[in-house]
């Protein structure tokens, strides 16, 4: 690729991309360390009971069997958001996912047929599915430091409730239920862990938080955290699922201490659907208001999670449902309050948008049915309470920048939907046709959850004029690595092939909180910006220093220092000075960078991340009347991304984005039944395929935010979060049926439909 | 027969020896493997010796005899899409295999091989069935023919004999002006498991139905044949009264259970929605013949 | 002993190896042959992440037996390329913005490859049903189909 005017913005291919495609790349699954045992896990044949007794026995003579281990046979340390989760189950199973023992053998066959030969005694417990029902008096309780089964609870607010009611002129009220979904990542959950001859710990990891997971593995497997080391490669995908850790990764550790041995434990893709965490489902119980003019007046949410068996993430998914509560508009009383209660479920963990998809299906769902109440149209009422830059919400949020009524007005005129909304035509006999719109809003550079939420940087120069990137950022695939070398190569004026960047070992890098919170680009690229800016002075002054030039008038552009536009000196070759000749100066820089956010007080208020992405969606559907399948004719996105930085990285995150979010409009459910998954693989788990994608129209809103590297803001998340909201609405447009649950499987579309009066039933008079 | 112990393995390069193999204690054929492998990478390959018939001569080719196609027991899928044949011979059987699985399994999964893995969901016995198909049975002692709809009762249950192996699949070649049309739940065109599938062959003088034969899938132990609705529709037009009798005769003749792919209900739903569609096109069809 | 000796064409040169009955050719060819390209995704056919062409035809790794390799020509994604160079479809991957964790990408490559052999002009929705059994949880599908449109476009 020749070097363009500026790296920002242009279509940059991965620099992974070569290797994956050429099918070269080691990803985690494919390493083979020498002497490695294969681990499996012997997991629990009930929902809940009481653990009589385990005999290994059997399992010790298989074949090929080096270890069997159980809670007795370790330090087995609580851990998790909650301390209630362990590596073993021993006394006591709670949910499917519970592991009672691992095996360690030669072959995973033999590791799996070990693992089937444990024999385990069982007391029934009753068990409780619904979280309803755990809160009531005399539930079955599930850990005895919770006699209440509610581990958690959530209570925000901002404004006077009171005040916003009475100033309301219409108020719907809402249930919402939002499903059990995965992430069903290409490549299932594995970790290869090994112990080398001083006792250090190397673990390969699939974790999207190298550092806290070293400090967190280290407590739970009884080592220092300076034992431990992260490397972390190429993965398969991740969207939100290694955020935390399950106890298949200590396991692994506690088998490889017990064999000596490095042991690779590897998820079939049935133990991937049971094993792996979930997005959180929630019963959401929204009243929403607005005056005569459809100014929104308040929001008061009652909110209820089934937490699952033991902790993870899902439980904290409220920290963000209540940005959306309270901020997706201009809202001036809001009321959210929120139960987490166990269940002898399976639990849930983080799955990119963290309970913003839940909150803004309602609170979206919600906008239109204030609409039609007040007699508006759905965009009128938008505008009308739309956020704009320099708003501080009610919760504390500010928007340093905001192109939320840009990316209205962007949707709408690429979908037509002033005039086409209410109108269209059907396109088949047997089928209705309509257009819904949803916006949102997430965070865009990280969130304060932790002490820092900052990133380091390293940055070298080579006597060949290479950069080296090491970066305590952490790449799953969405490219950030690229976008690095493109600010990178940006600010010290070389082509991008001279960049790299390194980011996969903790004995390496510097520290980074991890990936999460849509915070790669904006920290990262910040903190990779002020290590290149300081290299890039450093050349500047040498080089000054060296010619004779007043430093000001250099600049660097195409691998040279320039005075003007004259080229002066390559970069190469004033290294290679610095380095060999009177000064010995390498040229390495670093860098920390500490977004502005602020950790939020008791009350939840505060500016919790930097910058915030906006985005709307509007989705034009087609609905089968006899059939309820609903078919997606057209997406029209439009996202507020600050800038643009890698057109070719951005428009596969939003495309990405928008397809896992059909898929949770209309065709994915983990279908949890008495606590056990029904459908635990692809065949009966819906993903969405190729011929299902429907054309997708972006359009990129620049609101160039302040402090984002070269204005831009982070949106990994941001494009799976409105569609089922707006796919809803297009339903609602079409059939004039107001669907309050997920998925719209065709089934309960159809039910609906019937029940409406809108389609007959295909069974008349049976 | 001790099931996890690893099974032997032979491919016969004829059908005698293929046959002769067939005859041993805890024989069975595979040809792609894609219904066998599925249980033998769970531990499960349920059987001693495993004889790959895939590439036999005599399992292979299509041809034209007279009123009928003769095809190969281990055509596959992808080379029933490809043929000339098939697609002007025996239309419902091409929709069927357009709609089956994926172009990854499509090159592998075989007609016999869908016949006698005999899943109430499967979809090109189905449109055997709606097309009156009849298998050619081999042993080493012998063969006999049999209509596929009389082959197989219920889940991974036929009529196949220890020994024996389907070696041709004989389809009737479409009248002049036949109407075929399979239809098939779900969003995708095909990776899906049918919850409900309908496949339906017809003919007709003018506008009165000469013949009919409807087969429901997925909604009974095996494909079924939709008699009740087969008998409304025989020598009548198809004016609203016969349909909607047609249409509740088959939603009523099925029994469909509930499970992960959809409630009985649902799928009553769709089995009358599906033969409706299939009856109204028919229709149009029919005058449009005229 | 119920092991079978096989021998086949792998990527050009003639190969042989020797296979339980039972043992599928995904995990023959990564694990004997160290392709690790092809992928197990789920191992029940409902992914194509072990897409291999066998014969010329796309099929999946994890439900051919390995036994059924003897005698053909067998080619993975490492049998793609062009010498060192990326082949068209790879490059055209590379290029689309079509790869992201790349997981999937090695069973598109050899998907396209086999429709681009039978179709060397497909339309939007011959690609679209062409890759159908190839689940992607990254890109959207998108700029997959882009690439196997700009691999099959002529070379000027």
């Amino acid at each position: 690729m020749t070097a363009p005017q500026s790296w920002i913005g242009q279509r940059v291919p991965k620099l992974d991309a070569p290797d994956k495609a050429a099918g070269r790349t080691r990803y985690v699954q494919d390493l083979v360390v020498p002497g490695m045992l294969a681990g499996a896990i012997r997991r629990s044949d009930r929902v809940h009971a009481r653990i009589v007794h385990i005999d290994t026995a059997p399992a010790m003579r298989m074949p090929g069997v080096h270890a069997v281990l159980t809670a007795a046979d370790i330090d087995n340390v609580p851990f998790g958001h909650g301390k209630d989760n362990t590596p073993f189950k021993g006394d006591r199973v709670r949910c499917v996912r519970d592991e009672i023992a691992a095996v360690a053998a030669d072959t995973e066959a033999q590791a799996r047929a070990a693992c089937a030969a444990v024999v385990v005694e069982y007391e029934n417990l009753p068990a409780v599915f619904d979280p309803a029902e755990a809160l009531r008096p005399g539930a079955p309780v599930l850990h005895t430091g919770h006699p209440d089964n509610r581990p958690f609870t959530y209570d925000y607010s901002h404004g006077d409730l009171a005040t916003g009611e009475q100033a309301s002129a219409h108020i719907v009220e809402t249930v919402f239920r939002l499903p059990f979904v995965t992430h069903c990542c290409l490549g299932t959950s594995c970790i290869v862990a090994e112990f080398d001859a001083r006792g250090r710990l190397t673990l390969h990891s699939l974790t999207q938080v190298p550092f806290l997971y070293r400090r967190d593995m280290a407590a739970i497997c009884g080592l220092q955290p300076e034992d431990i080391r992260v490397l972390q490669g190429p993965i398969g995908g991740a969207f939100g699922s290694k955020l935390d850790i399950y106890p298949y990764e200590p396991i692994a550790v506690h088998l490889a201490r017990a064999t000596g041995r490095p042991v690779r434990i590897l998820f079939s893709r049935q133990e991937e659907f049971l094993a792996s965490p979930t997005r959180q489902p929630a019963r959401i119980r929204l009243r929403s208001g607005c005056d005569g003019e459809g100014r929104l007046t308040f929001r008061d949410a009652s909110v209820l999670l089934d937490n699952g068996a033991y902790t993870s993430w899902g439980a904290t998914t409220p920290f963000v449902m209540m940005q959306t509560f309270s901020s997706l508009y201009r809202v001036p009383h809001v009321r959210f309050a929120t139960e987490v209660a166990y269940t002898n479920n399976p639990y849930s963990g983080s799955f990119r948008g963290y309970g913003n998809l839940q909150a803004t299906f309602a609170v979206e769902s919600h906008l239109d049915m204030l609409a039609e109440k007040v007699g508006i149209d759905p965009l009128t009422l938008r505008k009308r309470n739309v956020n704009k830059v320099g708003d501080v919400t009610g919760q504390g949020l500010r928007f340093a920048s905001c192109g939320m009524q840009k990316c209205l007005h962007e949707a709408a005129r690429s979908a037509g939907y002033r005039s086409r909304r209410n109108k269209l035509p059907p396109l088949r006999p047997g089928t209705l046709r309509g257009l819904g719109m949803a916006s949102m809003l997430h965070v865009g550079g990280g969130a304060k959850i932790y002490r820092s939420d900052g990133c380091g940087s390293v940055l070298t120069l080579d006597d060949f004029g290479k950069a080296t990137l090491v970066t305590g950022s952490t790449d799953i695939g969405q490219g950030s690595e690229t976008v690095l070398a493109q600010m990178v190569a940006e600010v010290l004026g070389l082509h991008i092939d001279r960049v790299q960047v390194v980011n996969t070992d903790t004995d390496v890098k510097p520290w980074d909180v991890g990936v999460h919170a849509s915070r790669t680009s904006y920290v990262a690229g910040n903190s990779a910006i002020l290590a290149a800016k300081q290299a890039r002075d450093k050349l500047l002054a040498a080089a000054a220093a060296q010619f004779g030039v007043p430093v000001e008038m250099l600049t660097l552009g195409g691998g040279h220092v320039l005075l003007g536009d004259r080229e002066l000196e390559p970069i190469d070759r004033l290294v290679r000075t610095l380095h060999f000749s009177g000064r010995h100066e390498l040229l390495v820089t670093h860098a920390y960078f500490e977004p502005s956010s602020v950790a939020q007080d008791r009350g939840f208020k505060g500016n919790v991340s930097p910058t915030y992405a906006f985005g709307t969606h509007v989705v034009e559907v087609e609905v089968e009347l006899d059939s309820g399948i609903v078919r997606v004719l057209a997406v029209h996105a439009a996202h507020d991304v600050g800038r643009v930085l890698n057109a070719l990285g951005i428009e596969g995150q939003i495309e990405g984005g928008v397809v896992m979010g059909l898929g949770y409009a209309l065709t994915e459910e983990l279908q949890v039944r008495q606590g056990q998954v029904r459908n635990p693989c692809f065949r009966d788990y819906h993903l969405l395929t190729a011929p299902e994608v429907p054309p997708i129209h972006m359009r990129f809103v620049e609101s160039a935010d302040p402090t984002g590297p070269f204005g831009a803001k982070g949106v990994g998340e941001a494009p799976a979060i409105c569609v089922a909201a707006a796919v809803a609405n297009a339903v609602f447009d079409a059939t004039g049926v107001r669907f309050t649950e997920l998925p719209l499987s065709p089934e309960r579309v159809l039910q609906g439909l019937i029940d409406a009066g809108v389609a007959a039933d295909p069974l008349g008079g049976l | 027969m001790n099931a996890a112990v690893a099974p032997r393995y032979l491919r016969p390069a004829t059908l005698g020896a293929a046959l002769d193999a067939l005859g041993a204690p805890g024989a069975r054929a595979i040809a792609g493997g894609t219904d066998w492998m599925v249980d033998a990478r769970a531990g499960r390959p349920g059987a001693a010796l495993v004889v790959n018939v895939l590439r036999l001569a005599e399992l292979r080719g299509i041809a034209a005899d007279g009123a009928w196609i003769d095809l190969g027991g281990a055509t596959t899928v992808a080379e029933l899409l490809r043929d000339p044949l098939v697609r002007a011979g025996a239309p419902l059987l091409w929709q069927a295999a357009d709609r089956f699985a994926s172009p990854l399994v499509r090159t592998r999964a075989t007609l016999a091989g869908n016949v006698c893995n005999a899943s109430p969901a499967a979809d090109l016995t189905l449109a055997l069935v709606a097309l009156g198909a009849e298998i050619d049975v081999h042993s080493a002692s012998g063969c006999r023919r049999v209509p596929v709809a009389a082959f197989v009762f219920g889940p991974r249950h036929t009529d196949l004999q220890h020994g024996e192996l389907v070696v041709r699949v004989r389809v009737p070649v479409a009248a002049a002006g036949a109407f075929h049309r399979f239809e098939k739940s779900g969003t995708r065109p095909a990776l899906e498991i049918s919850a409900v599938a309908v496949a339906t062959a017809m003919t007709f003088s003018g506008h009165v139905v000469r013949s009919a034969r409807i087969a429901l899938g997925a909604v009974a132990p095996r494909p079924m044949l939709a008699t009740s609705a087969m008998a409304v529709l025989q020598d009548q037009c198809l004016d609203e009264r016969t349909v909607d009798a047609a249409v509740l005769a088959a939603a009523t003749q099925c029994q469909p259970i509930d499970d992960v792919r959809g409630s009985a209900r649902y799928r009553k739903r769709l089995v009358a929605a599906f033969v409706r569609r299939a009856l109204l096109a028919a229709r149009s069809h029919a005058e449009e013949a005229r | 002993m119920s092991d079978v000796t096989i021998a086949f064409r792998l990527n050009g040169r003639m190969v042989s190896a020797t296979v339980a009955p039972t043992q599928a050719a995904l995990e023959c060819l990564r694990d004997q042959f160290a392709l690790t390209g092809a992928k197990l995704g789920c191992g029940e056919g409902e992914c194509g992440a072990c897409a291999i062409l066998l014969d010329g035809q796309a099929a999946l790794g994890c439900l051919t037996p390995a036994a059924d390799l003897d005698g053909r020509e067998v080619r993975t994604v490492e049998g793609l390329r062009d010498g060192p160079a990326l082949g068209r479809i790879q490059a055209a991957l590379v290029h689309e913005g079509a790869v992201q964790c790349g997981f999937c990408t090695p069973g598109m490559a050899v998907a396209a490859a086999a429709l681009l052999a039978e179709h060397p002009a497909p339309t939007v929705e011959q690609i679209r049903r062409g890759l159908e059994g190839n689940l992607c949880r990254c890109t959207g599908y998108v700029a997959i189909v882009q690439a196997v449109q700009t691999a099959a476009e002529p070379t000027p």
